[in-house]
Protein backbone atom coordinates (compact mmCIF):
# COMPACT_ATOMS: atom_id res chain seq x y z
CA UNK A 1 0.00 0.00 0.00
CA UNK A 2 2.40 2.19 1.19
CA UNK A 3 4.23 1.66 -2.44
CA UNK A 4 0.89 2.51 -4.27
CA UNK A 5 0.48 5.72 -2.21
CA UNK A 6 4.12 6.43 -3.06
CA UNK A 7 4.24 6.15 -6.48
CA UNK A 8 1.27 8.56 -7.08
CA UNK A 9 2.14 11.34 -4.48
CA UNK A 10 5.62 10.95 -4.63
CA UNK A 11 8.98 10.61 -1.83
CA UNK A 12 8.26 8.26 1.30
CA UNK A 13 8.53 11.82 3.45
CA UNK A 14 5.44 12.93 1.76
CA UNK A 15 3.79 10.38 1.71
CA UNK A 16 3.79 9.70 5.70
CA UNK A 17 1.28 12.82 6.22
CA UNK A 18 -0.74 11.18 3.25
CA UNK A 19 -0.82 7.68 4.88
CA UNK A 20 -2.09 9.55 8.05
CA UNK A 21 -5.21 11.24 6.34
CA UNK A 22 -6.36 7.89 4.99
CA UNK A 23 -5.59 5.48 7.80
CA UNK A 24 -5.76 6.88 10.68
CA UNK A 25 -9.30 7.96 10.66
CA UNK A 26 -10.40 4.30 9.84
CA UNK A 27 -8.35 2.95 12.74
CA UNK A 28 -9.78 5.92 15.10
CA UNK A 29 -12.99 4.75 14.42
CA UNK A 30 -13.05 1.50 15.13
CA UNK A 31 -10.72 2.23 18.33
CA UNK A 32 -13.79 4.37 19.34
CA UNK A 33 -16.11 1.51 19.25
CA UNK A 34 -13.81 -0.78 20.89
CA UNK A 35 -13.34 1.58 23.87
CA UNK A 36 -17.50 2.05 23.49
CA UNK A 37 -18.21 -1.43 24.22
CA UNK A 38 -14.99 -2.13 27.06
CA UNK A 39 -17.18 1.36 28.83
CA UNK A 40 -20.63 -0.37 28.21
CA UNK A 41 -19.41 -4.03 29.28
CA UNK A 42 -17.65 -2.98 32.77
CA UNK A 43 -20.60 -0.71 32.97
CA UNK A 44 -22.99 -3.22 32.79
CA UNK A 45 -21.45 -6.26 34.29
CA UNK A 46 -19.22 -4.26 37.54
CA UNK A 47 -21.17 -0.98 37.27
CA UNK A 48 -18.32 1.04 36.82
CA UNK A 49 -17.65 2.67 33.50
CA UNK A 50 -14.61 4.21 34.47
CA UNK A 51 -12.76 0.96 34.52
CA UNK A 52 -13.85 0.47 31.05
CA UNK A 53 -11.48 3.98 30.61
CA UNK A 54 -8.54 2.56 32.48
CA UNK A 55 -8.51 -0.78 30.73
CA UNK A 56 -9.14 1.16 27.03
CA UNK A 57 -6.54 3.63 28.14
CA UNK A 58 -3.63 0.11 29.08
CA UNK A 59 -4.54 -1.68 25.97
CA UNK A 60 -4.20 0.94 23.55
CA UNK A 61 -0.53 2.12 25.35
CA UNK A 62 0.45 -2.13 24.61
CA UNK A 63 -1.09 -1.48 21.13
CA UNK A 64 1.14 1.52 20.49
CA UNK A 65 3.98 -0.13 21.92
CA UNK A 66 3.37 -3.11 19.65
CA UNK A 67 3.18 -1.21 16.95
CA UNK A 68 5.97 1.57 17.54
CA UNK A 69 8.56 0.69 14.83
CA UNK A 70 6.48 -0.94 12.76
CA UNK A 71 6.78 0.08 8.83
CA UNK A 72 4.55 3.48 8.36
CA UNK A 73 1.31 2.02 7.17
CA UNK A 74 0.81 -0.16 10.13
CA UNK A 75 1.86 2.89 12.38
CA UNK A 76 -0.52 5.32 10.55
CA UNK A 77 -3.61 2.60 10.97
CA UNK A 78 -2.53 1.06 14.66
CA UNK A 79 -0.28 3.77 16.50
CA UNK A 80 -2.43 6.72 15.57
CA UNK A 81 -5.29 5.19 14.11
CA UNK A 82 -6.56 2.38 16.59
CA UNK A 83 -4.65 3.03 19.49
CA UNK A 84 -5.48 7.10 19.17
CA UNK A 85 -9.23 6.20 19.11
CA UNK A 86 -9.26 3.08 21.80
CA UNK A 87 -7.44 5.39 24.46
CA UNK A 88 -8.88 9.16 25.25
CA UNK A 89 -8.26 11.97 27.28
CA UNK A 90 -11.97 13.77 27.36
CA UNK A 91 -13.64 11.04 28.77
CA UNK A 92 -11.11 10.54 30.95
CA UNK A 93 -11.20 14.35 32.17
CA UNK A 94 -14.71 14.16 32.99
CA UNK A 95 -14.52 11.17 34.88
CA UNK A 96 -11.70 12.74 36.96
CA UNK A 97 -13.55 16.10 37.35
CA UNK A 98 -16.48 13.59 38.23
CA UNK A 99 -14.31 11.89 41.35
CA UNK A 100 -13.19 14.97 42.36
CA UNK A 101 -16.01 16.60 43.18
CA UNK A 102 -17.63 13.66 45.19
CA UNK A 103 -14.42 13.53 46.92
CA UNK A 104 -13.42 9.97 45.67
CA UNK A 105 -9.85 9.82 46.09
CA UNK A 106 -8.93 6.13 45.61
CA UNK A 107 -10.36 6.75 41.87
CA UNK A 108 -8.36 9.60 41.32
CA UNK A 109 -5.03 7.70 42.37
CA UNK A 110 -6.33 4.68 39.68
CA UNK A 111 -6.86 7.00 37.13
CA UNK A 112 -3.73 9.38 37.75
CA UNK A 113 -0.64 7.61 38.48
CA UNK A 114 -1.91 4.39 38.60
CA UNK A 115 -3.01 4.49 34.82
CA UNK A 116 0.08 5.93 33.86
CA UNK A 117 2.15 3.93 35.56
CA UNK A 118 0.15 0.79 34.13
CA UNK A 119 0.18 2.49 31.10
CA UNK A 120 3.92 2.43 30.59
CA UNK A 121 4.43 -0.88 31.51
CA UNK A 122 2.13 -1.45 29.24
CA UNK A 123 3.46 0.32 26.50
CA UNK A 124 7.31 -1.44 27.52
CA UNK A 125 5.96 -4.88 27.54
CA UNK A 126 4.48 -4.48 24.23
CA UNK A 127 7.65 -2.73 22.74
CA UNK A 128 9.70 -5.55 23.88
CA UNK A 129 7.08 -7.92 22.33
CA UNK A 130 7.82 -6.24 19.05
CA UNK A 131 11.33 -7.29 19.80
CA UNK A 132 12.88 -3.93 19.96
CA UNK A 133 13.32 -3.41 23.81
CA UNK A 134 13.42 0.47 25.17
CA UNK B 1 -31.27 3.54 19.96
CA UNK B 2 -30.12 0.50 18.77
CA UNK B 3 -26.73 -0.59 20.08
CA UNK B 4 -25.79 -0.91 16.04
CA UNK B 5 -27.21 2.66 15.42
CA UNK B 6 -24.98 3.60 18.31
CA UNK B 7 -21.82 1.66 17.15
CA UNK B 8 -22.07 3.94 13.59
CA UNK B 9 -22.41 7.39 15.18
CA UNK B 10 -19.47 6.40 17.48
CA UNK B 11 -17.24 5.11 14.85
CA UNK B 12 -18.05 8.07 12.52
CA UNK B 13 -17.07 10.32 15.15
CA UNK B 14 -14.20 8.74 16.31
CA UNK B 15 -12.68 8.69 12.83
CA UNK B 16 -13.53 12.32 11.88
CA UNK B 17 -11.72 13.30 15.62
CA UNK B 18 -8.77 11.01 14.64
CA UNK B 19 -8.81 12.70 11.60
CA UNK B 20 -8.54 16.03 12.95
CA UNK B 21 -6.22 14.62 15.51
CA UNK B 22 -3.90 13.36 12.96
CA UNK B 23 -3.95 16.62 10.93
CA UNK B 24 -3.32 19.19 13.88
CA UNK B 25 -0.99 17.33 15.87
CA UNK B 26 1.06 15.06 13.64
CA UNK B 27 0.84 16.19 9.80
CA UNK B 28 1.30 20.01 10.76
CA UNK B 29 4.49 19.09 12.54
CA UNK B 30 5.57 16.97 9.90
CA UNK B 31 4.83 19.88 6.87
CA UNK B 32 6.58 22.12 8.86
CA UNK B 33 9.59 20.55 9.18
CA UNK B 34 9.72 20.48 12.48
CA UNK B 35 9.13 17.50 14.99
CA UNK B 36 9.68 19.74 18.23
CA UNK B 37 5.99 21.15 17.43
CA UNK B 38 4.48 17.68 17.75
CA UNK B 39 4.72 17.72 21.77
CA UNK B 40 3.19 21.35 22.02
CA UNK B 41 0.17 20.28 19.32
CA UNK B 42 -0.85 16.85 21.24
CA UNK B 43 -1.34 18.98 24.29
CA UNK B 44 -3.07 21.98 22.31
CA UNK B 45 -5.54 18.94 21.31
CA UNK B 46 -5.50 16.99 24.39
CA UNK B 47 -6.81 20.42 26.18
CA UNK B 48 -8.98 21.56 23.61
CA UNK B 49 -10.65 18.32 23.37
CA UNK B 50 -11.48 18.10 27.20
CA UNK B 51 -12.83 21.68 27.14
CA UNK B 52 -14.94 20.62 24.13
CA UNK B 53 -15.89 17.33 26.02
CA UNK B 54 -16.78 19.62 29.39
CA UNK B 55 -18.99 21.88 27.52
CA UNK B 56 -20.62 18.96 25.72
CA UNK B 57 -21.61 17.39 29.28
CA UNK B 58 -22.78 20.74 30.85
CA UNK B 59 -24.91 21.25 27.54
CA UNK B 60 -26.00 17.40 27.82
CA UNK B 61 -27.14 17.56 31.48
CA UNK B 62 -29.65 20.50 30.18
CA UNK B 63 -30.59 19.20 27.46
CA UNK B 64 -33.92 17.65 27.04
CA UNK B 65 -35.05 15.20 24.53
CA UNK B 66 -33.57 11.92 25.41
CA UNK B 67 -32.84 10.86 21.88
CA UNK B 68 -30.88 14.42 20.98
CA UNK B 69 -28.76 13.45 23.94
CA UNK B 70 -28.09 9.94 23.20
CA UNK B 71 -26.97 10.86 19.52
CA UNK B 72 -24.84 14.00 20.68
CA UNK B 73 -23.32 11.69 23.70
CA UNK B 74 -22.54 8.68 20.98
CA UNK B 75 -21.15 11.03 17.94
CA UNK B 76 -19.51 14.24 19.27
CA UNK B 77 -18.84 12.95 23.19
CA UNK B 78 -17.82 9.23 22.79
CA UNK B 79 -16.69 9.73 19.07
CA UNK B 80 -15.46 12.67 17.89
CA UNK B 81 -14.10 13.79 21.59
CA UNK B 82 -12.76 10.89 22.25
CA UNK B 83 -11.10 10.56 18.92
CA UNK B 84 -9.78 13.74 19.15
CA UNK B 85 -7.94 13.19 22.10
CA UNK B 86 -5.38 10.82 22.85
CA UNK B 87 -4.15 9.22 25.73
CA UNK B 88 -1.56 6.84 24.52
CA UNK B 89 -0.09 9.11 22.77
CA UNK B 90 0.55 11.65 25.54
CA UNK B 91 1.99 8.72 27.19
CA UNK B 92 4.27 7.78 24.32
CA UNK B 93 5.63 11.11 24.06
CA UNK B 94 6.20 10.85 28.35
CA UNK B 95 8.13 7.75 27.57
CA UNK B 96 10.03 8.72 25.04
CA UNK B 97 11.01 12.36 26.22
CA UNK B 98 12.34 10.37 29.56
CA UNK B 99 14.18 7.96 27.50
CA UNK B 100 15.86 10.82 25.34
CA UNK B 101 16.25 13.26 28.30
CA UNK B 102 14.06 15.90 26.83
CA UNK B 103 12.65 17.77 29.77
CA UNK B 104 10.75 20.07 27.71
CA UNK B 105 8.37 17.06 25.82
CA UNK B 106 8.28 15.44 29.28
CA UNK B 107 7.06 18.52 30.48
CA UNK B 108 4.65 19.20 28.16
CA UNK B 109 3.06 15.69 28.32
CA UNK B 110 3.14 15.64 32.02
CA UNK B 111 1.25 18.83 32.09
CA UNK B 112 -1.72 17.55 30.27
CA UNK B 113 -2.60 15.38 33.43
CA UNK B 114 -3.38 18.64 35.05
CA UNK B 115 -4.16 21.13 32.53
CA UNK B 116 -7.06 18.04 30.65
CA UNK B 117 -9.21 17.84 33.95
CA UNK B 118 -8.90 21.32 34.73
CA UNK B 119 -10.49 22.26 31.11
CA UNK B 120 -12.96 19.96 31.02
CA UNK B 121 -13.94 21.31 34.47
CA UNK B 122 -13.99 25.01 32.97
CA UNK B 123 -16.09 23.77 30.10
CA UNK B 124 -19.01 21.97 32.36
CA UNK B 125 -18.66 25.59 34.83
CA UNK B 126 -19.18 27.52 31.39
CA UNK B 127 -22.11 25.66 30.18
CA UNK B 128 -23.37 26.01 33.98
CA UNK B 129 -23.10 29.62 34.41
CA UNK B 130 -24.23 30.56 31.21
CA UNK B 131 -28.00 29.77 30.97
CA UNK B 132 -29.74 29.36 26.86
CA UNK B 133 -32.53 31.65 27.86
CA UNK B 134 -31.60 35.58 28.83
CA UNK B 135 -31.31 36.39 32.55
CA UNK B 136 -34.18 38.66 33.20
CA UNK B 137 -32.72 42.44 33.32
CA UNK B 138 -34.52 44.78 36.24
CA UNK B 139 -36.63 46.91 33.63
CA UNK B 140 -38.17 43.11 31.90
CA UNK B 141 -38.46 42.10 35.69
CA UNK B 142 -40.50 45.38 35.50
CA UNK B 143 -42.45 45.42 32.29
CA UNK B 144 -43.75 41.22 33.05
CA UNK B 145 -45.37 42.54 36.63
CA UNK B 146 -46.63 45.56 35.10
Amino acid sequence: MLMAIEGFFGRVDDTIPVLLVLLAPIGAGIGAVARDSLVHAFRTRLKRADLGIFAAQVIACFVSGVFAHADATAAALFVAGFAGGLSTWSSLAVELVGSWRERQWSRLMLHLPGALALSVLALLIGRSMSGVAS
Amino acid sequence: MTRFHRACLVCAGGACGGLARVVLAQCLPLLANDPALAAPALLVVNISGSLFAGCLVGLLRRTRSEATMLKVDAFMLVGFCGGFTSYSACVVSLETAVAKHEILTGALALSTFVLAPFAAALGMHLMVRYPDEPVPTQRSRMRTHS
